[in-house]
């Protein structure tokens, strides 16, 4: 992310406003964490969440997130791809960052990595869903609480590694955005942002990735994984069998929607199977019309 | 696809009075149909044609096309038989053409068009081949006012069907399925009654779920034979 773009005290506030009522309306209050609930706000939203692995040729994925909105008549339509090849915790940031275009009404977006620079609604929506998933009072009253003081700047790497482990492990949010949020709060000075951000957090055997494992094995693996998931909500798939029931999509159709995300109707009940002895009289059947044409 | 043996359809019972009418068919009704992702086995052209397409250009004198759905035809044997019956003196499919609307009429298929294309995967802006050819034969049929529309594809029936409360503006039109013009082939055809049979099997009876679903053949023939006990 460029830093030469800064955004004003103003608009900080502004986020922060947006984050808390946001996060006010949709049930979570105080120091409640989002984490995995980020994916049962999408279904309370009526927004389908389309997951699909998308890997790049570099080290980056090749996007982390798009938001599409429709409005057909009076009825609404808004969808989130989301690449599943990028780590699980960047997919939550990702789908936080897209739920930002999607309250502010910013339109249909494609969130590319690379193209986010010097772009101020892109900065703007990554701070709001940083401060979505844990909001800037919220990890004050934590350090206060912990430390008895709201800097950290005295405090060793160590110390601070630990803390990070378990914030994740809690607010599920990535490493290097934890990070981005202490320094923000000008809770850790340049040199221990620095320090921190050069740190391989992805690496399970280093210092961070021990610590980590060590917390909370089971949620810091999660986390830093790429779910590589094919899939969407049931809620989605659900529309998908309704309308092979309504007669909107045939059984051609069906099964390959259903396919897209490794899904088969015989999962749902619907055996589409041929019987061996129909499929023998066919084969009959058509073996003496080439007969009666030769 | 469903067989619907609950009630009457209008259009089949005055297609078997009057077979002369003119009737727009899907490129589906013209392309042997390939289940082969279920039943390992396609339905060959020359059987296709022995058992389905001569019989209906056989018994329907003014069968018809519109010019979007000529472009869905890629197999050369399929190409061939169309071009055969549209170049035949007098012709034996005639084709749709939006170049013959006028003005007026023009303006009116564009606005069916619009009403239409959202419900399937055809867009305008970008003309693409998906659900190209029924909408512009929905749209040019329910503009000249031509009433019939065979099809094999249970997302254009269902734009007919429910253009009341979709409405898609196609109120005047009327869909026509292979199943009913099977029927009426068996009971116009005395020719090869085994081989409708097989067709039927082949597009209605084939998975475990349309046997649980859809008629066999004997029952289905005696279903439509209470509907259309005159026919």
């Amino acid at each position: 992310m460029n830093h030469s773009l800064v955004l004003s005290e103003i608009q900080l506030e502004e986020i922060r406003k947006l984050a808390e009522k946001t996060r006010h309306s949709l049930g979570f209050v105080g120091d409640t964490p989002i984490a995995n609930d980020i994916f049962t706000i999408l279904d309370n939203e009526g927004i389908l969440l389309l997951e699909y692995p998308i890997k790049s040729d570099g080290e980056n994925p090749a996007f982390s997130a798009a938001l599409m909105c429709s409005k057909k008549g009076d009825k609404e339509l808004a969808f989130i791809g989301l690449n599943t090849a990028d780590y699980f915790d960047k997919q939550i940031f990702a789908i936080a960052h897209e739920l930002y275009h999607f309250y502010t009404k910013t339109g249909s977006h494609l969130s590319r990595p690379s193209e986010e620079d010097n772009d101020l609604v892109e900065k703007t929506a990554n701070r709001f869903a940083a401060e979505f998933l844990l909001p800037e009072n919220t990890i004050r009253s934590i350090i206060l609480k912990e430390f008895k003081i709201s800097s950290l700047e005295k405090k060793q790497t160590k110390t601070l590694l630990r803390f990070f482990a378990r914030l994740q492990c809690t607010w599920w949010l990535p490493f290097r955005s934890l990070v981005k949020r202490l320094k923000e709060i000008s809770a850790i000075s340049d040199e221990q942002y620095s320090k921190l951000f050069a740190i391989n957090e992805r690496d399970m055997d280093g210092e961070y990735g021990r610590i980590g494992r060590a917390i909370n094995e089971d949620v810091f693996l999660k986390l830093n994984k790429a779910t590589n998931n094919i899939g969407t909500s049931p809620k989605d798939i659900e529309i998908i069998i309704r309308n092979f029931e309504d007669e909107l999509i045939d059984e051609d159709k069906f099964t390959n929607t259903l396919a897209l995300f490794n899904k088969n109707p015989d999962d749902f009940g619907y055996e589409f199977e041929v019987s061996d002895e129909d499929i023998e009289e066919f084969e009959e059947f058509f073996n003496e019309e080439v007969g009666d044409e030769s | 696809m469903k067989v619907d043996l609950t009630s009457l359809n209008p259009a089949l019972e005055s297609i078997f009075s009057n077979p002369n009418q003119i009737i727009t068919l899907d490129a589906n009704f013209l392309i042997p149909p390939d289940r082969s992702k279920y039943a390992k086995i396609s339905f060959d052209f020359e059987a296709f044609k022995r058992i389905w397409l001569d019989p209906i250009f056989e018994a329907f004198p003014n069968l018809a096309i519109h010019e979007a759905v000529y472009d869905e035809f890629h197999s050369t044997s399929v190409k061939r038989y169309v071009d055969t019956n549209i170049n035949a003196i007098p012709t034996k499919l005639i084709v749709h053409k939006d170049s013959s609307l006028t003005l007026e009429e023009r303006m009116l298929r564009s606005s069916i068009e619009e009403k239409i294309y959202p419900l399937t995967k055809y867009d305008p802006m970008l003309d693409n081949r998906d659900d190209r050819g029924e909408v512009k034969s929905l749209s040019y049929i329910a503009v000249k006012g031509l009433p019939y529309f065979a099809a094999h594809d249970s997302n254009a029936i269902k734009l007919i069907e429910k253009a009341e409360e979709w409405t898609t503006g196609l109120d005047n039109v009327q869909a026509i399925q292979m199943y009913e013009i099977l029927f009426y082939l068996y009971r116009t055809n005395n020719r090869d009654k085994k081989s409708l049979r097989m067709l039927y099997k082949y597009q209605y009876y084939l998975t475990k779920h349309e046997k649980n679903t859809n008629p066999e053949w004997g029952q289905f023939i005696e279903a439509m034979e209470f509907l259309y006990p005159v026919a």
